[in-house]
Formats: structure tokens, C-alpha cells, sequence
């Protein structure tokens, strides 16, 4: 493992190289506006920073995402809990849920602006939407799995159903739900995004909306690299905090 | 009844007691399992009929196994007993008291260990006792007594993913003594485990559970390891499930991996394969 650890990050490293360097390439010999080179799209990053547009725009977005994302998370888990423990509630709402998870959220934007509007707390609630049923669909998984595995367990060891509950049932799902909180901020990130090109201009959603309708394609490039390193750094976080919650699960939910 | 009559040394359940010192069987049976009776409904089949008027009375104190043919319904009346699986008809009684629900005087050990991952060596042995309430001080000393007993000390703060399949089930049975069953209910406990690690436990739990009073059912489809183990065995037929005789081992204590070079062994050995191969030869042709 160790041994092979280095490695992968030098052949990670030349492949981005690689990329950047066909990519400076490509940019030199076209049109600029069409497709501007790397070193072109890094000087509008830096200029974003330094004038601080791209740090207000960051934390409104992730604003935006955090309090949608900590609703969506505890509506999500107590949904969960309650459907995965009852197999009726678990057969009744499983087809919704399902066609809930697979829909692309961000087409909910028209509806979410004619009940609640365009401002903050619309875009709240289409974060919430973005990101709830990952959330659900997880937390129900796991309730269920840890039942059926230590239902005998439990019931031998006479634990009542509260009992069962709290010992058993909760922690051993807990994993899960993680996973669970993981999937749904990414959908939360495009909801959140979505909502702030799309509703009441605001956040990073602004900037790219911003640069779009300017024909800046180095101002959308610039966005695009800081949402993607945005993305991939909480991902990594979340991916990490469920490593230290459950070690012994190296299977993830997901992939 | 399907056993061959020739074979001079076997005797049914009821008409000898084993010379067994340790043992001093009292006429009072442990366990009363009487004409039970129980059938599953799938999707596939209707009522299909698990077990067939089963009945044994297992002794206090002894170590009886449930052997025979998978899918013969050897885990279902473990489970009976357990109280984790109702019934149809027909009694189970402990101590004279009918099995509705899972007793304070049963525990269990899985064959799958079902240890809890987000728990220590030390929680999982806990887990019963906080179940039943017994309060933080005691209840560690409890479990470490346990713990050492199945040589496990060392590891008592180490999560099960970190031991191997051996020293789980070692957990498994420690988590199970540390209630102080008056019953032992193992099912299939060497089942997960390979080859070499499953012949060494076996003796190594025989001398474990002889610290202990507890009466032991273990369910397997091994017939070395029911020889091994137990004082004595109870073969069972499948579809439906049926105990076709209940044999004494008369091997000596302690036993060892000696035990199965005995003549005694041999015969006995081919006498249950005896026994089952006629039901093996049916269940392939079904």
C-alpha cells in the first residue's frame, strides 16, 4: 500500500500536466473568447480573488448550501428512521422516493419560485429539496440492513425496542447516514448553484451567470475550476469523516 | 429408527443414562421438547413442514448437538428453544416453564459471530448485561472476567474488524457466557471460520465450557465436531425436519484431537454416516 501510495500521486500529477498543457496549447492557437488558454483563465482567477468577489461569492454560496444541506440532513435521517423501521410506511413511499431521487431537482425551479418566491429562503428550500432524498434513501438503507442483521441479536439478548433502538439500530446506521449526507451535498452544491443562477442572482451562481451573459468565458472557466475545487474538497472531507466514524466500513455506499 | 440396529454400542435417549461423573443427571430434563411442530410459508411454497413431531429432553448440565443435513431444521429448533421462532404446535419447556419469548436463562452464539462492529472486544461483551441492566463497575469486571476467560485479554479495547475470524467468535461466545446463561445456544459457531482455525477453537471452547455449568445445544452439519464436543448427539432427517435417534458418546474426558484416533470414534463416526447417508441420497434426488 505505502510503497505504491507515491506513485499514484506522481502519475496523478503528470496527468493533470498533460491536461493543462493541451489545454495551454489548444488556447494559444484558437480564439480566446471562445476557449481561453489556462494561464489566461488563472490571471481572471487571480483577479477574482484579489478583488474579493469570488470570497463574498463563496460564502454566500456556501451559506446557501450549509443551512439547506442541515435541514435536508435532519428531515432526511428522521424520514429515514421512520421509514426503514416499517416495512409498510418502506412499501408505500418507496416508488416516490425513488422517482424523487432519480429527477433532476433543479427542474423544480419554476415551482419553488411560484410558492415561496425567489429569495433566500425559496432557494433554502430548493437546496433542501436537492439533497433530502439522498439523505432518506440512505438512512432507510442502513435501518434496514442493521435491522435484519442483528434483529436475533438484539431480540436474544432480550433488549427492548427502545433499547434495540439506541444500542443497536442508530449506531450501526450511522455510517450510512453519513454516506447518505455525503451524496446529497453534491446534489445540494448543483441545488444551491442552480438556485442562485436562476432565482435571485446571489453566491458563485451570480458570478458564472455574470460571466456568461458578458461572453467571459475566462470569468466562466475561472468559476468553473473553483467550483470543482470546491466540490471535490468537501466531498474529500466527508469522505473522510465517515472513514473515522466507521473504519471498519471500507465498502461505500454509493460506488 | 433408521439407524442400523446391529451396531451394538448405540442406545436411544431414554433408556441409558452416559457414565459421565461430572454429569449426575437429575430425572428432571433442562430442556422439554415435546411432538413439535412447525411450518413455513414462502413465496415459493405453502406451509411447507419444517419440523415433524420433534421431540428430546435435553439434561441439565450435558452438551447435546443438533446434527444432520442442511435445511433439515436443526437451526429452526434451536431457534424454538431461543424463543425466536414461534411455533405451531407442541411443546418447548425450560425448566417447566413454556418458551414464549427469548429467556434470561438462553444465550446465543452465531454462527455469522453478529458482533457489533462500532463496539470494542469489551462493549460487545458488555452488550448483554447493559440489556439486563447491570450497572457500569460491575459490568466491566463482568465482561473482563469473560474476556480473560476466553484468552482475549489483551484485546479488549481493540473493534472485532481487527481480529480475526477465530477471536470473534471468541467475543461471540465470552459475550454470550458473561449473562451466565443456565443455557448455551450455539449455532453453527465454527461455521465462518476455515478449516485449521475451526478445529483448534473446538477445543479450546470444549475447555472453556467446562468452567462453566451451562447446558449447551449446539446445531451442526459436521459430525466430527458433534462427536468431538458432545455427550450427546440428536440426528436429524430433512423434509420434514425429524430427529431420526439421539446417540450417547461414550468417548472419554477431556477429549483432544487424540479422541478421534479411538476405534470407538470410527464406529461411531460410521455409524452416523450411516444413518444420514440414505437421507443425503434422498435429499439429492429431491
Amino acid at each position: 500500500m505505502k510503497r505504491r501510495s507515491l506513485p499514484d500521486l506522481v502519475w496523478a500529477v503528470l496527468g493533470i500536466v498533460l491536461i493543462v498543457a493541451v489545454w495551454q496549447f489548444y488556447g494559444q492557437l484558437t480564439n480566446p473568447f471562445l476557449f481561453p488558454s489556462f494561464t489566461r483563465v488563472l490571471g481572471q482567477l487571480w483577479e477574482y480573488i484579489a478583488s474579493g468577489i469570488l470570497g463574498r461569492a463563496f460564502v454566500e454560496t456556501m451559506g446557501l448550501l450549509v443551512v439547506g444541506l442541515a435541514i435536508g440532513s435532519v428531515v432526511g435521517i428522521v424520514v429515514g428512521i421512520v421509514i426503514g423501521s416499517n416495512a409498510n410506511l418502506s412499501a408505500t413511499f418507496a416508488p416516490f422516493i425513488q422517482v424523487a431521487y432519480s429527477t433532476p431537482r433543479i427542474a423544480l425551479i419554476p415551482l419553488v419560485m411560484l410558492w415561496f418566491g425567489v429569495g433566500f429562503n425559496a432557494q433554502v428550500v430548493l437546496v433542501f429539496l436537492s439533497c433530502v432524498f439522498e439523505v432518506v434513501t440512505a438512512t432507510e438503507a442502513g435501518v434496514q440492513l442493521v435491522t435484519k442483521q442483528y434483529r436475533e441479536v438484539a431480540r436474544s439478548f432480550r433488549l427492548s425496542r427502545l433499547q434495540t433502538f439506541i444500542k443497536v439500530i442508530l449506531p450501526g446506521s450511522v455510517s450510512y447516514i453519513f454516506s447518505g449526507i455525503r451524496l446529497g451535498m453534491g446534489s445540494a452544491f448543483v441545488g444551491a448553484l442552480g438556485a442562485q443562477m436562476f432565482m435571485q442572482a446571489s453566491g458563485l451562481g451570480s458570478v458564472v451567470k455574470h460571466a456568461m451573459q458578458s461572453f467571459r468565458t475566462d470569468q466562466v472557466m475561472a468559476c468553473v475550476i473553483t467550483l470543482a475545487i470546491t466540490a471535490a474538497v468537501l466531498t474529500a472531507g466527508m469522505r473522510r469523516a465517515e472513514q473515522r466514524i466507521a473504519p471498519w466500513r471500507n465498502d461505500s455506499f454509493d460506488d | 429408527m433408521a439407524a442400523d440396529p446391529g451396531v451394538s454400542f448405540v442406545t436411544r435417549a431414554p433408556e441409558k443414562q452416559p457414565d459421565l461423573a461430572a454429569a449426575p443427571h437429575t430425572a428432571r430434563p433442562k430442556v422439554w421438547i415435546e411432538g413439535v411442530m412447525k411450518s413455513y410459508s414462502s413465496k415459493a411454497v405453502d406451509n411447507l413442514l419444517a419440523l415433524r413431531d420433534v421431540n428430546l429432553q435435553v439434561r441439565p448440565g450435558e452438551f447435546i448437538s443438533l446434527l444432520g443435513p442442511s435445511g433439515c431444521g436443526k437451526t429452526t429448533l434451536l431457534k424454538i428453544i431461543a424463543g425466536l421462532v414461534p411455533f405451531d404446535s407442541g411443546r418447548v419447556d425450560i425448566d417447566r416453564d413454556p418458551v414464549t419469548e427469548p429467556s434470561s436463562k438462553v444465550a446465543m452464539v452465531f454462527q455469522n459471530f453478529g458482533l457489533f462492529p462500532w463496539r470494542t472486544v469489551r462493549g460487545n461483551v458488555e452488550f448483554g448485561l447493559e440489556a439486563a441492566g447491570v450497572p457500569g463497575k460491575l459490568r466491566r469486571e463482568t465482561a473482563e472476567e469473560y474476556i480473560n476467560l476466553v484468552g482475549l485479554g489483551r484485546f479488549s479495547n481493540s473493534h472485532p474488524s481487527q481480529l480475526s475470524g477465530g477471536m470473534q467468535q471468541r467475543v461471540g461466545l465470552a459475550r454470550a457466557l458473561a449473562v451466565r446463561p443456565e443455557i448455551l445456544l450455539m449455532d453453527e459457531p465454527f461455521g465462518a471460520l476455515d478449516a485449521h482455525t475451526r478445529e483448534l477453537l473446538q477445543f479450546e471452547m470444549l475447555s472453556i465450557l467446562q468452567k462453566t455449568q451451562a447446558t449447551i445445544i449446539l446445531v451442526t452439519h459436521s459430525v466430527d465436531e458433534a462427536l468431538v464436543l458432545s455427550d450427546r448427539i440428536a440426528v436429524f432427517s430433512p423434509s420434514p425436519g425429524h430427529i431420526m435417534e439421539v446417540l450417547d458418546v461414550d468417548l472419554p474426558h477431556p477429549r483432544d484431537a487424540a479422541v478421534k484416533s479411538l476405534p470407538r470414534y470410527a464406529a461411531m463416526r460410521q455409524h452416523i454416516w450411516d444413518a444420514l447417508r440414505p437421507v443425503a441420497k434422498k435429499d439429492d434426488a429431491s
